[in-house]
C-alpha cells in the first residue's frame, strides 16, 4: 500500500466496476424500455399525460413535495401498501414501466404525507367527494376537508379578489368564517390548477405483463409470510 | 478540563510526529503483532468472517437474481418458463372480456353489436354454422378473409370480409392472441355455444396456410365445413 | 496494553522529529486557503443550524411560516441539507483533507491562489444553488436538489481544489503512503465521478424511467460511504496515532477494509430502493453489498477501539479526542443501521420514516461533523499560531453537540420505529400515524435548537481566535509564548 499507482488504479477500477454493473448495467437492459402497447385499446401505455398535469409536475417539484410524499407502491406483503389489510395505495406494485413517460422520477424517501401514486384511485372514508374540488379546499386549508390533516396550507397557490362582475366557476366554495370578505372571492392562480391537474392525473391501474412477475406464496407459509413482516 | 487544549498549548509538541507515524505503520502494514494471547485466533476469526460474509451474500445473490431480469420485482419470484417470459395467462372470463372489446371496435362496423349482419351483405353471426361450426374454417374466414357469394342459413350474402391475421395483404396484422380471443368470444355470444378457439390453434392454422396471399371463397373453403 | 508497548516508543513526539520546523512551515503556507474554506464551512454551519430548527419547527407545527411560498417545507428542508452537506461538509473537508495531506504527505503549499479562487468558486455555486432551492428551481432529487445552473460551478471548484491535493500529495517529501492517505485519494476520485455522472444522467440529460433512481440511489449511497465516511476514517485514522502517541492497533488489516469499503460499498446502494420499481436484482445485490459492510465495520472497530483501549482518560482530558471518539462510536452504529437496515423485514418497517432522517443525522452529524470538530479543534490553533480564544465555548460546543445528536438521532429513530409500525398496520388511520410522532418530532426540534447552540459557540470561537491571531503581537512564536498566560484564562 505505500505505491500510489496502485491506489489510483486500484480505486478507478473499484468505481468503475459499480458504476458499470450499477449504472450502464441497467441503462442498457432497461433504459431503453418500451412502452407497451395495447392492441385491443389501441393505446401505449403508460400513456402521454396531458400538458396541464406535465405543468402541474413542475409546481410539484418547485414545491417539493417529494420531501414528505412518495409516489411508489411497494408489493403486498412488504410494508402496508397493498394487499390485504392494507392502506390500499394502489391495486398492484409499481413497476419501472409506470415511469417511463416521465422526465424525472420521484420516487421519493419520506412519508411523512401518504403516498400519492394512485391519487384518483384510491378508496378512503374520508374522500367521499373526491374530486378537483375537494383537491383546492385541501391545498387551500387541508384543515377544511381533513380536520386532522398536519398538511400545510398552500393558501399562496391561491388568490383572494373582488368579484368583477358574474362570480368565477372556479371559486372556492368556502362556508362560513373560513370564507373571503364579503364582494371577494378565492381563485385557484394558475399553478394550483396545474398541480390539481397533475394529482389528478396519477393512477397507474394498467395491468402489464410485468405486473404478474410476483411471489405468489404457497398456501401455508403465507401466514409465516406475513408474521415475517411485523 | 476541555481547556486542556489551552493549558498544554498549541506548540506542546509531545504529540506523535508525522514522519514517525508513517515510518511506524508502513512497517506495521506488512508486520503482524507478536506472538501473544489472542494473537493466532485473531486472523483464524476474521478469516472465517470473511469467508462465511462472502459464501452466504453469494448464496442470497445466488437465489434472489431472478435471472437479472429489468421485468421482475420481486426476488422471490419464480419463473415458470425459462423462456424467462413470464406473461401471466388470462382467465377465460379475461379472454371473452378481451374478444369483445376487439369485437366491439372493429366487427361491429358489418355484424352490428347484436351479431345479427346486414341483409344481404354481411352474414349474421347469431345462430351461424359458420362461427359454431368447424374451427378450420372460421379461423381460416377470419386470417385471409373472405370473397363472393356465400351461403349463410339458406340466405346468400354477397359482401367481401377483410384478412386480419398476420397475413400478406391484410391490413390489420391482428395477433395470433387476439384472433383467439375474438373468436372466442363470438363462438359464445348471442347464443352460440361452440367451444373456445386456441391461440395455438389459430397459429397452427396460420403456419399450415402461410404461403395463402389471397381471400378465401365459399368453394374453397368447403374441405374445412 | 502490553501488547503494543514495545512499539509505542517507535513513535516519536514530535519535538524529535527530524526536522521539527517543518510542520510550522507546511502549517504556516496552509494558512489563508484552510482559513477562507474553514470560515466559510462555518457560516454555512450556522445557516444549516438556523435553516434546521425551521424545518424542524414546521413538521410538528405546520402553520409555522405557511403564509410563504419560500419557506415551505418542501423548500427549506432541501436547502438545510444542502447548505449542511455542501456548505458545510465540504468546505469543512477540503480544509482538513489539505492538512491531512499536506502533513502526511510532508509538503508545504506551493500556492493558494489555485485553492482560493476553487474555494470562491464552490461558494458561489453552493449560495446559487441553495438560492435556487429557495426560489423553487429544485431538481426534487435528494441531495442533489440544487438546479442545474449552479452544479457546473462546483465541478469546477472541486477539479481546482483537488488537483491541488494531489499536487501537495506527490510534491511532498514523505515516500509512505499511510492509511489516511488511501482514504483520502478514494474520496478525491470518488466525488467527481459519482457528482458528475449524476449531473449528466439525472439533470442535464435524463435517462429514462427508474433507471434514475437506481444512479440517484448510487450516488448518495456513494456520497456517504464513500466520501463523507472516507474523509472522516482519513481523520480518524490519522489522529488516534498522533494523540494518543500509540500505533493503530491491528494496523495490518486496514488496507483490507479500506479495499472491502471500496469495492462493495459502491454498490450498496440498492439497498435503498427496496421493495420499489427497480430490477429485483438491483435490490438483491444492495442488500448482499450491504451485508458485506460487516467486515469493514469489524476492522475498523478492531482499529480504532483496539487503539483507544486503556487509554480513554486521554480520551477524557483532550477535546479533539473526545469529539473523535464520539464519531467513532457514532460511524460503528451508522454501519450496523445500514447492514440491519438492508435486511427486507426491517426494511419494510423503517423506509419511508423517520428512522431514515435518524441514520442521516447519526452519519453527517455525529459520525462525520464530529470527527471534523475534532480536528478543527486540533488545526486550527497550529494553522493560525494562537490557542483557542475561549475555553468555555469549547466545552459549550462539545456537550451541546454531543447532547444535540443523541436528543436528535434518538427521537428521530424512536419516533421513527413508532411510525413504521404504525404505518405497517394498515387499520390505523393515516393521521393517526402522523399524530403519534408529534411527541418525537418535538423532541428533534429540542434536539436542532440544543445544536444550533453548540455550533453557534464554535463559530463565535473561531471567529473571535481569528481575529485574536490577525493581530500583530501575536504573530510570531514569541509573541505568542508571552501572550500564552492570558490566553489561557
Amino acid at each position: 500500500m505505500n505505491r500510489a499507482p496502485l491506489i489510483f488504479l486500484g480505486v478507478f477500477f473499484a468505481f468503475a466496476f459499480s458504476f458499470v454493473g450499477l449504472v450502464l448495467t441497467n441503462q442498457i437492459t432497461y433504459g431503453g424500455l418500451s412502452t407497451h402497447v395495447d392492441e385491443g385499446e389501441g393505446k401505449a401505455f403508460p400513456m402521454q399525460p396531458s400538458g396541464l398535469a406535465a405543468q402541474g409536475k413542475r409546481v410539484y417539484q418547485d414545491l417539493g413535495c417529494v420531501t414528505c410524499h412518495t409516489q411508489q407502491v411497494r408489493r403486498a406483503g412488504f410494508g402496508s401498501d397493498m394487499g390485504e389489510k392494507s392502506r390500499a395505495w394502489g391495486e398492484r406494485q409499481s413497476v419501472a414501466r409506470d415511469y417511463l413517460r416521465e422526465e424525472r422520477v420521484l420516487l421519493g424517501s419520506m412519508r411523512i404525507g401518504p403516498d400519492l401514486r394512485n391519487l384518483t384511485t384510491r378508496k378512503n372514508p374520508d374522500w367521499d367527494d373526491f374530486s378537483a374540488d375537494w383537491l383546492y379546499r385541501y391545498l387551500y386549508d387541508p384543515k377544511l376537508v381533513m380536520t386532522d390533516s398536519r398538511m400545510p396550507r398552500y393558501a399562496f397557490l391561491f388568490e383572494t379578489r373582488p368579484i368583477v362582475g358574474e362570480p368565477s366557476p372556479k371559486a372556492l366554495k368556502l362556508s362560513g368564517s373560513h370564507g373571503p370578505e364579503a364582494g371577494h372571492e378565492i381563485v385557484p392562480t394558475d399553478r394550483a390548477e396545474a398541480l390539481v391537474g397533475y394529482l389528478l392525473s396519477l393512477k397507474d391501474t394498467y395491468a402489464y405483463p410485468e405486473t404478474n412477475n410476483v411471489y405468489t406464496p404457497p398456501a401455508p407459509e403465507a401466514g409465516e409470510q406475513k408474521e415475517a413482516g411485523q | 478540563m476541555s481547556a486542556d487544549q489551552n493549558n498544554h498549548f498549541f506548540y506542546d509538541q509531545s504529540d506523535a510526529s508525522d514522519e514517525s507515524i508513517q515510518a511506524v505503520h508502513s512497517q506495521l502494514l506488512h508486520q503482524k503483532p507478536e506472538p501473544r494471547e489472542g494473537y493466532k485466533a485473531m486472523p483464524l476469526f476474521l478469516l472465517g468472517l470473511v469467508s462465511s460474509m462472502i459464501f452466504v451474500t453469494s448464496i442470497y445473490v445466488v437465489q434472489h437474481r431472478v435471472g437479472f431480469s429489468p421485468m421482475v420485482y420481486d426476488e422471490r419470484f419464480e419463473p415458470k418458463d425459462t423462456a424467462g417470459g413470464a406473461v401471466a395467462e388470462l382467465t377465460p372470463e379475461q379472454i371473452v372480456a378481451a374478444g369483445k372489446k376487439h369485437y366491439t371496435s372493429t366487427c361491429v362496423a358489418c355484424h352490428q353489436a347484436n351479431g345479427q349482419g346486414v341483409a344481404g351483405v354481411y352474414p349474421p353471426l347469431a345462430g351461424s354454422d359458420w362461427v359454431t361450426g368447424n374451427e378450420e374454417r372460421v379461423i381460416r374466414v377470419l386470417l385471409h378473409g373472405l370473397t363472393g357469394p356465400i351461403d349463410v342459413g339458406g340466405t346468400t350474402y354477397n359482401g367481401a370480409m377483410p384478412a386480419f391475421g398476420k397475413v400478406t395483404g391484410g391490413g390489420y396484422n391482428w395477433s395470433d392472441e387476439k384472433v383467439a380471443q375474438v373468436l372466442t368470444y363470438i363462438r359464445g355470444e348471442w347464443g352460440n355455444q361452440a367451444a373456445p378457439i386456441t391461440k395455438d390453434k389459430v397459429t397452427e392454422v396460420l403456419n399450415a396456410e402461410k404461403d395463402r396471399g389471397k381471400p378465401w371463397t365459399q368453394g374453397e373453403l368447403d374441405p374445412f365445413k | 496494553m502490553a501488547t503494543d508497548s514495545s512499539l509505542t516508543s517507535e513513535l516519536t513526539p514530535e519535538r524529535s522529529a527530524k526536522h521539527p520546523e517543518e510542520v510550522s512551515i507546511i502549517d504556516a503556507s496552509l494558512r489563508t486557503p484552510l482559513v477562507v474554506l474553514i470560515g466559510s464551512a462555518l457560516v454555512w454551519l450556522l445557516i444549516a443550524s438556523v435553516l434546521g430548527v425551521v424545518s424542524a419547527w414546521k413538521l410538528h407545527t405546520p402553520a409555522f411560516l405557511d403564509a410563504c411560498e419560500f419557506v415551505t417545507y418542501g423548500r427549506v428542508q432541501p436547502a438545510q441539507t444542502n447548505a449542511f452537506i455542501f456548505g458545510w461538509g465540504f468546505n469543512a473537508a477540503f480544509a482538513v483533507s489539505l492538512w491531512l495531506m499536506a502533513r502526511l504527505s510532508r509538503g508545504a503549499l506551493p500556492g493558494s491562489g489555485v485553492l482560493l479562487l476553487g474555494a470562491v468558486f464552490w461558494n458561489l455555486g453552493v449560495t446559487l444553488g441553495i438560492g435556487g432551492i429557495i426560489l423553487g428551481f429544485s431538481t426534487s432529487l435528494e441531495w442533489l436538489e440544487m438546479p442545474g445552473f449552479a452544479t457546473p460551478l462546483l465541478l469546477v471548484a472541486y477539479a481546482l481544489i483537488g488537483s491541488w491535493s494531489l499536487v501537495v500529495f506527490r510534491a511532498g517529501r514523505s515516500h509512505q503512503i499511510y492509511a489516511s492517505q488511501w482514504y483520502l485519494i478514494a474520496a478525491l476520485f470518488c466525488f467527481p465521478w459519482i457528482y458528475s455522472v449524476a449531473q449528466v444522467m439525472l439533470v442535464f440529460s435524463p435517462v429514462r424511467g427508474t433507471v434514475q433512481s437506481i444512479i440517484h440511489a448510487w450516488f448518495s449511497s456513494n456520497l456517504f460511504l464513500l466520501w463523507f465516511a472516507s474523509i472522516g476514517l482519513a481523520i480518524i485514522y490519522y489522529f488516534l496515532p498522533k494523540l494518543l502517541v500509540k500505533p493503530v492497533s491491528n494496523y495490518y488489516l486496514a488496507s483490507l477494509s479500506f479495499w472491502w469499503l471500496v469495492i462493495f460499498g459502491s454498490w450498496a446502494g440498492g439497498a435503498r430502493l427496496l421493495g420499489g420499481p427497480v430490477p429485483a436484482w438491483v435490490q438483491t445485490v444492495g442488500t448482499a453489498a450491504s451485508f458485506m459492510l460487516v467486515v469493514p465495520l469489524v476492522i475498523l472497530g478492531m482499529n480504532h477501539y483496539g487503539t483507544l483501549a486503556g487509554r480513554w482518560s486521554v480520551v477524557k482530558e483532550n477535546l479533539s479526542l473526545r469529539f473523535i471518539a464520539f464519531g467513532i462510536v457514532a460511524l460503528s452504529l451508522v454501519l450496523v443501521a445500514w447492514v440491519v437496515g438492508a435486511i427486507h423485514g426491517v426494511a419494510q418497517i423503517i423506509q419511508f420514516t423517520h428512522v431514515t432522517t435518524a441514520q442521516i443525522q447519526l452519519g453527517l452529524y455525529g459520525f462525520f461533523s464530529m470527527v471534523v470538530f475534532g480536528a478543527l479543534y486540533y488545526i486550527v490553533p497550529r494553522m493560525l499560531d494562537t490557542a483557542w480564544a475561549n475555553a468555555p465555548l469549547t466545552t459549550v460546543h462539545f456537550w451541546a453537540s454531543a447532547l444535540g445528536v443523541v436528543v436528535l438521532v434518538g427521537s428521530l429513530a424512536i419516533g421513527g420505529v413508532e411510525q413504521g409500525l404504525r404505518l405497517a398496520d394498515g387499520s390505523i388511520a393515516f393521521a393517526a400515524v402522523t399524530k403519534a410522532t408529534l411527541p418525537y418530532l418535538f423532541a428533534a426540534t429540542i434536539g436542532f435548537v440544543i445544536l444550533a447552540i453548540g455550533q453557534l459557540a464554535f463559530v463565535l470561537n473561531f471567529f473571535w481566535t481569528l481575529s485574536r491571531a490577525s493581530a500583530p503581537a501575536v504573530r510570531t512564536m514569541k509573541g505568542l509564548l508571552a501572550a500564552q498566560p492570558e490566553a489561557a484564562r
